[in-house]
């Protein structure tokens, strides 16, 4: 039992087929095409993939709980409309106008994890009626007309957020800097502290976690909090980087982002979550989303090898799983 | 106040909505004593524990721990007080490390992150006296029922509990296991620990206990030190177990000598079962006898469709071999009637619907489509017939357990069945609704049916089983009939797979 090899140690985490399989497609889209490991290509996949990735990251906390959250892509679309109204206005700073949104957004995943706790109601439903509120109120506001945004050229805001600088030939924002930080502080929580462990036990079985003091619906409602919050933070540094703050933007980012934290081998029934899968699973899905284009597939046909990568790495798990019971 | 008991139960009652579970329970716990409370499953037990751990309420009655009046409102006021549970279903999480299971919420931090080293330190030497050589860093998932169980009670030991409380501890362990479990609870006990110990295996209560309590119907009848309890009084306590079994019917006349229809299992391999042979005949029921793992459930499973074998030499009454599918099994009227309820039953629709054609899935009921005239008329048939004692339009799942057992019953007896399977049929049932249930079980024998019935409770197969077949470790570990059927005797069987004495000889010839 003891004597694993580290190979074969490295073969039965779950982290291990979806890196198999981001290796593999980045080696075939650069035999396709040299241009797609350029040092422009690479920046321009980062600068967008580390956005929805925040939200991936939090969406993984969330999933492993046991809920998942269907609201993000509209609250994506929503806070940097807040913000942009409010600053447009004139009521407010811009850094005033940030901070009222990721409260707005914090309030509205408190509401989501209210009701999923409270009332009891599937997060399914809670979520996707939270969805078309947000959306609606985004479209509302704005009579569905984009937002001004070129005044904020130069805040400090944008800089801490976005900045962007040269290492080399690659073009970073320093977006990228947010990505990893919350990576590593997430991937810490999940797997080293005592609140990891509540996720993974309010997720895994409930009433046994419950029996032994868990705060379960505290442990949810937090991570429905955070996972707007995110979404919200993900929304405003996306409009601050293209200059636009359309209330359509995020639309159907929500599944994106589930199937980005599935494929990375979170389950969707909770219990069981990895950070590093899910940010495996975003960088699977942003350069199939990058490489299709490149290499000349039209980019509608981009669902399809979606769908295809969800329905083969599930089908993977599941084989998986059964070998492992069937040897125990 | 060092003299007065450590735990002091007066009076209590508990009722869920209008049965009555608890109805005046009354319990001392001694100092460092083990104290065992034995009764029937739905006798009591399980509840009185849950009201202790914090899980349930009480109506009535008080609670003293420690000499002071205790409320036990919520699992957590019970830990502060000092008490530890192992329930029956002891609430782990199977996709986590052993490690984090044994922690959960009570993680030792170092600097704001968990240490997995003093967690791994704190728990060696107590895994070790368990006896428990798991990598503790493997799923949970991964470890056997026993390991499990195990586990579960480390969890509960590393709290320092000063009163251990063990619901059914052994209903997973083999003999080697519970040894080890005996031999650990004595050490604690010379530490000063107090323990209560609920079994209704009323050997092993005897073989570990200081004092006894044997509870029946929500009230404690007897309470003694084991000392001083009679040869008379143990007899008496297993006789209380006996008087729930009706007598054997006689099997119909004309059946008895003739050919019977059988059913035949020659070598069957699947899931952790191998080479498994025996015969069932028309008119007997056979037990089915083995600890969790052991493959009994497989066994069953299997005959009625839910698993694939890997070795089929079967031959049921009708000519064929293994059904394979549940559709098929109900089609060749083989019928699975199991404890889990819920699997078999619409809890929001009426007994009506649940018994109406085109959900029991029969032939030959004259139409194909759902009549409400014929659906209800059935129902108010068996109704009578079973006494359930609702009227048809009533939800199923507002019946009592032993209710919606009846209705699962009744659902397959519209079938004409002619081989029924058995799965604990009797797990959580009030004490007059299993009576009625082991009754049916008698009649569909007497009938001509052919029957197996598992049940982890011994006394259930010994009192209602022609002959018992015991498994261990997916094999066929014995059998037992007639006046060798004892529960000592059969406990051998399937905790240690060999039975003294001749028993190497029965597990060769059931081999060959």
């Amino acid at each position: 039992m003891e004597n694993h090899s580290l190979i074969q140690r490295l073969i039965a985490r779950p982290e291990f087929g979806p890196f198999v399989l981001l290796v593999v497609e980045i080696a075939v889209f650069w035999s396709f095409n040299h241009d797609f490991l350029s040092p422009q290509n690479i920046s321009n996949t980062l600068a967008f993939t580390v956005e929805l990735g925040l939200i991936a990251l939090a969406m993984t906390l969330l999933m492993t709980s046991g809920e998942f959250d269907l609201s993000v892509g509209s609250l994506f679309g929503f806070s940097p409309v807040l913000m942009w109204t409010l600053f447009n206005s004139g009521l407010t700073s811009l850094e005033v106008g940030f901070v009222a949104a990721l409260l707005v957004a914090a309030l509205i995943g408190l509401v989501n994890g209210w009701f999923v706790t409270q009332l009891k109601i599937p997060s399914f439903l809670v979520t996707l009626g939270m969805l078309l509120v947000v959306r609606g109120t985004a479209l509302f506001v704005t009579d569905g007309f984009p937002q001004r945004t070129w005044s904020a050229e130069g805040s400090w805001l944008a800089n801490i957020l976005v900045g962007d600088f040269f290492i080399g030939p690659f073009r970073i924002y320093m977006s990228l800097f947010w990505f990893i930080a919350a990576a590593i502080a997430l991937g810490y929580v999940l797997t080293q502290s005592r609140t990891g462990n509540w996720i993974q036990a309010a997720g895994g079985n409930p009433s046994a976690a419950r029996a032994r003091g868990v705060n379960v619906s505290g442990v949810k409602i937090g991570l429905f909090v955070l996972s707007s919050v995110m979404a919200s933070l993900a929304g405003v540094i996306s409009s601050l980087r293209t200059s636009a703050a359309n209330p359509n933007s995020g639309t159907g980012y929500e599944l994106e982002v589930i199937a980005m934290v599935v494929i990375g081998g979170t389950a969707l029934t909770g219990g069981r979550g990895t950070i590093i899968g899910t940010v495996l699973g975003i960088l699977i899905l942003r350069v199939m989303r990058n490489g299709i284009v490149l290499i000349g597939v039209p980019g509608l046909a981009y669902n399809i090898f979606i769908g295809a990568i969800i329905l083969g790495m599930m089908a993977l798990h599941s084989w998986l799983e059964r070998r492992h019971q069937a040897g125990t | 106040m060092s003299d007065s008991p450590i735990l002091l139960v007066r009076n209590v009652a508990r009722s869920f909505g209008g049965t009555v579970v608890l109805e005046d329970m009354n319990l001392v716990i001694e100092r460092g004593s083990i104290h065992a409370v034995v009764g029937e499953s739905g006798a009591g037990k399980s509840t009185l524990i849950k009201v202790l751990a914090g899980i349930v309420r009480p109506d009535s009655g008080t609670i003293e721990f420690d000499g002071k009046k205790a409320t036990i409102s919520s699992p957590n006021a019970a830990r502060k007080l000092g008490i530890g549970v192992v329930l029956q279903q002891p609430g782990l999480f199977p996709e986590r490390p052993v490690l984090a299971n044994l922690f959960v919420n009570r993680e030792p931090l170092h600097n704001g992150l968990i240490s997995r080293r003093e967690m791994e330190a704190r728990s060696r030497d107590l895994l070790r006296q368990l006896g428990l050589a798991v990598d503790v860093r493997a799923p949970l998932g991964d470890l056997g029922p026993g390991e499990r169980q195990l586990i579960a009670i480390a969890r509960a030991l590393l709290e320092n509990p000063r009163l251990l409380i063990l619901d059914d501890p052994h209903s997973a362990l083999d003999r080697r296991g519970t040894d080890r479990l005996f031999a650990v609870l004595r050490g604690l006990k010379a530490k000063g620990m107090s323990m209560l110990y609920a079994s209704n295996r009323l050997e092993d209560a005897l073989a570990i206990a200081d004092q006894l309590t044997v509870i029946r119907n929500g009230r404690d009848v007897l309470s003694k030190a084991r000392q001083e309890l009679t040869t008379s009084e143990e007899a008496m306590i297993g006789q209380l177990r006996q008087s729930l079994f009706p007598l054997p019917l006689r099997a119909m006349p004309t059946l008895a000598g003739t050919l019977r229809p059988q059913l035949a299992v020659s070598g069957l391999g699947g899931g952790r079962l191998n080479g498994i042979s025996f015969t069932a005949r028309a008119g007997e029921i056979v037990g089915l006898a083995g600890l969790a793992g052991s493959g009994v459930s497989d066994l069953l499973a299997l005959l009625f469709g839910q698993h694939k074998a890997r070795v089929s030499r079967v031959r049921f009454p009708d000519g064929d071999g293994l059904p394979k599918t549940r559709t098929e099994a109900a089609r060749r009227n083989i019928c699975m009637i199991s404890g889990e309820r819920g699997n078999g039953l619409m809890q929001d629709k009426s007994i009506a619907f649940n018994l109406a054609n085109v959900v029991v899935g029969a032939r030959d009921w004259g139409s194909r489509w759902y009549s409400p005239v014929m659906a209800v008329a059935r129902a108010a048939r068996q109704i009578e017939a079973l006494r359930i004692r609702s009227a048809p339009e009533t939800r199923a799942g507002s019946l009592s357990a032993g209710g919606q057992q009846k209705v699962i019953i009744a659902k397959w007896l519209e079938i004409g069945p002619q081989v029924v399977l058995f799965d604990e049929p009797a797990r959580g049932i009030d004490i007059g609704s299993k009576q009625e249930i082991y009754a049916l079980i008698r009649q569909m024998a007497a009938s001509g049916c052919i029957v197996l019935l598992h049940s982890r409770e011994l006394s259930e197969l010994t009192g209602l089983s022609d002959r018992i077949l015991a498994f261990h470790q997916g094999r066929l570990a014995g059998e037992i009939a007639g006046p060798d059927m004892d529960g000592g005797r059969l406990l051998q069987l399937i905790a240690a797979g060999e039975a003294e004495g001749e028993g190497r000889q029965i597990k060769l010839e059931s081999v060959a």
